[in-house]
Order: C-alpha cells, then sequence, then structure tokens
C-alpha cells in the first residue's frame, strides 16, 4: 500500500487481486444482486486509489479496505431505502441479459445431493441476508481469517466486547434459523 | 494436556468461528467435553455453523474485475495531483514555518540589543547626573587656597572653628 501511494500501479494491481474475492464476498451478500456488488466493490478500490495519500502505515490495510468497504455499502443501502424504486426484489435485467444467480450450484457432484446442498445453501444465504447490518457484517468478517476480532472492531466502529456480543447474536440467530437443518443431517456430504 | 476452563472453552469457540482448530486445540476441548457432557450439544451446533459458513461459495468476481478498476484509477488519477499539491503545500508550509522562525530570532536580537542600549544610557545618565550633584556640592563648600594648606604645622596649630579669612591668613604667613 505505501508503494501504491507513491504511485506504483504494479502494486495497486496486486492489491487488487489479492483483496477483491475477500471484498466481493462482504458486498455479495449485503446487496441482493452480483451485477451491483460487482460494481460496488469497483467503487471500493477506486476510492482506496484516490485516498492512497491518506493511508497510514500504522493502519492495517485489510481494516482499511473494509472500512471503506463497510462504509461504500451502508452509503448504497441507505440511497436505496430513500429510493424504493431502484429496490431489487425483482431480478434485474439489464440490456436483455439475465441476471446472474445468487448462488452457485457445484459442477461436479451427483444431482440429489447436488440439489440438497444448493437447497441448505440457500437456507445459509438467506439467513445471512436477513441478519441486522452490523451482525451480517460481523459475520462476514469473521470468515476471513487474516481479520482479526480487533480488526473486526475497528471496521464496525464497536469495542472488541461489543463486537464479540455481535457476532455471538448473529451466530444464534442462524443456529436458531438452521436448526431444522442442522437435525436432519442434510448439511452433510452425503445425502440423508 | 492441560485442563481448560469456562473461559478458556469460550475462547476456542471464538476462534472455531474464525478458523479450524489445531490438533492440540481439539484436544483439549475434547477433553474439556468430555468433563462437561452438557457442553456437548452445544459445541457440536457451533461445529456444524461453522462448516456451514465455510463452505459457502465464494462470491463470483468477473475475470476482467481488476483490469476494468485499472482502467477507471487511470482515468482519474487524481491522488498523484493531490499528492504533488500536499508536496506544494507541505514545503510552503516549512518554508513559512523557518522564515517564521528566523523572524523570531531577529525580532529577539533586536529587543536585546534595545536593553542594552537602554541601560548603557541609563549609566552614562547616572554618572552624569552624579557628576552634576558633586559640582553642586562643591561650589556650595570652596576648599582654602593651596598655599595655606602647604604649611602644615601652622594649620595643626589653627583653632577647630571656621576661618573667617583664609586669604588673610595666607598673607600674614608669607
Amino acid at each position: 500500500m505505501l508503494r501504491v501511494k507513491h504511485g506504483d500501479t504494479a502494486a495497486f494491481e496486486e492489491l487488487v487481486d489479492k483483496y477483491k474475492q475477500p471484498v466481493m464476498n462482504l458486498l455479495y451478500r449485503t446487496l441482493p444482486d452480483a451485477t451491483e456488488a460487482e460494481d460496488l466493490a469497483q467503487s471500493v478500490f477506486l476510492q482506496v486509489y484516490k485516498s492512497a495519500h491518506r493511508y497510514r502505515a500504522s493502519a492495517k490495510f485489510s481494516t482499511w479496505l473494509f472500512t471503506i468497504t463497510r462504509n461504500l455499502c451502508l452509503n448504497e443501502m441507505r440511497r436505496r431505502r430513500r429510493h424504493p424504486a431502484d429496490s431489487l426484489d425483482a431480478p434485474l435485467v439489464e440490456h436483455g441479459e439475465e441476471a446472474p444467480p445468487q448462488v452457485r450450484e457445484p459442477a461436479t457432484p451427483a444431482p440429489d445431493v447436488a440439489l440438497v446442498q444448493g437447497e441448505l445453501r440457500q437456507k445459509v444465504e438467506l439467513a445471512i441476508s436477513e441478519l441486522p447490518e452490523n451482525q451480517r457484517l460481523a459475520i462476514l468478517l469473521c470468515r476471513e481469517e487474516d481479520v482479526s476480532y480487533e480488526s473486526i472492531a475497528d471496521v464496525l466502529g464497536c469495542s472488541l466486547s461489543a463486537t464479540k456480543s455481535l457476532i455471538h447474536r448473529a451466530r444464534e440467530t442462524l443456529k436458531q434459523k438452521l436448526k431444522p437443518y442442522l437435525h436432519t443431517g442434510v448439511w452433510k456430504d452425503k445425502p440423508s | 494436556m492441560g485442563y481448560m476452563n469456562d473461559s478458556e472453552y469460550q475462547e476456542l469457540i471464538e476462534e472455531a468461528a474464525r478458523r479450524p482448530l489445531r490438533a492440540e486445540e481439539d484436544g483439549q476441548l475434547q477433553a474439556y467435553l468430555a468433563e462437561h457432557p452438557d457442553k456437548q450439544p452445544d459445541w457440536e451446533a457451533e461445529a456444524v455453523l461453522n462448516r456451514l459458513l465455510r463452505h459457502l461459495p465464494p462470491a463470483p468476481v468477473s475475470s476482467n474485475f481488476t483490469a476494468q478498476v485499472l482502467s477507471a484509477a487511470m482515468r482519474t488519477k487524481p491522488h498523484r495531483r493531490h499528492h504533488h499539491h500536499h508536496r506544494f503545500r507541505l514545503i510552503s508550509l516549512r518554508w513559512l514555518w523557518s522564515f517564521a522562525r528566523a523572524w523570531q530570532g531577529g525580532v529577539a536580537v533586536l529587543v536585546v540589543g534595545l536593553a542594552l542600549l537602554a541601560y548603557s544610557q541609563h549609566r552614562v545618565q547616572s554618572r552624569a547626573q552624579l557628576a552634576r550633584s558633586v559640582a553642586t556640592i562643591s561650589a556650595l563648600t570652596p576648599l582654602p587656597a593651596l598655599e595655606v594648606l602647604q604649611e602644615f604645622d601652622s594649620i595643626q596649630s589653627l583653632p577647630a572653628t571656621r576661618l573667617a579669612d583664609p586669604d588673610g591668613l595666607l598673607a600674614a604667613l608669607k
């Protein structure tokens, strides 16, 4: 990031390649449309590029990056609440193209296993999308192994204990919503 | 394998939410659960949820995502101008600071110089005033002629009272 600060374009390209997946993972499960999530992800990296001169080496880059991601995401959610016509309840269709599916089916497993796993995955995705914003962000950031609890707290602007409490509540909610699937065993790889 | 307390168990639960447990940690966990069988259902639910969250597929990302970002970034490039502007501001601020420090130094030298000058003037005036005072006193009490003072013995025998006519005495002595 320090190289980017001094105008190194190759360094910026490395950063984008390294962090585009984690940023998309966060945005994809917040905005209901993959295309719009990708547009917002591009905005995140553009913001990083424009703000590079403000970056300080004392701050961990991933914390800074996810803070920008969170802020842009919240701005977009607020914009959509103010303009309900832009709501994405209906699938987005532009220029005659079909909107990409929100959940990808696994490529190789047997059809019945794929179906079950796909259904379960959809339930998990739905349960996550129904979480309150901060809880959802906390749970999704938790999935990124190189993001510590302290970094998550910095991104959310909460204390460490408040952050852990958020994550705990989110996990309890998910366990409750997914209870039927947990007990039937359909989450296992082999069919029930 | 060390015994794990409730607090350590909670910490392990939190770590398991973020990454797979190491073999040593798993061993500690199993030992704790053996001591606290009531915690087993809770741990199993946690483990299942962890697995579900980890198995979520990665979000789809276009193959040309990075290229699109770079293209958009090169079209803007405001951070370079801002960076130069920022450097210019820094240089200007440094120059102003140096000038202010030099100015402060000059003012300090001037103040000290004026103070020394004032002190010197004061001393000169004091001496002049002292000299005037001495002259005034001298005019009020004139000394007798030098010749009178040369006759020491005569002077010794003079009465202690003030002489009315010092010049007359001088003539007599001659």
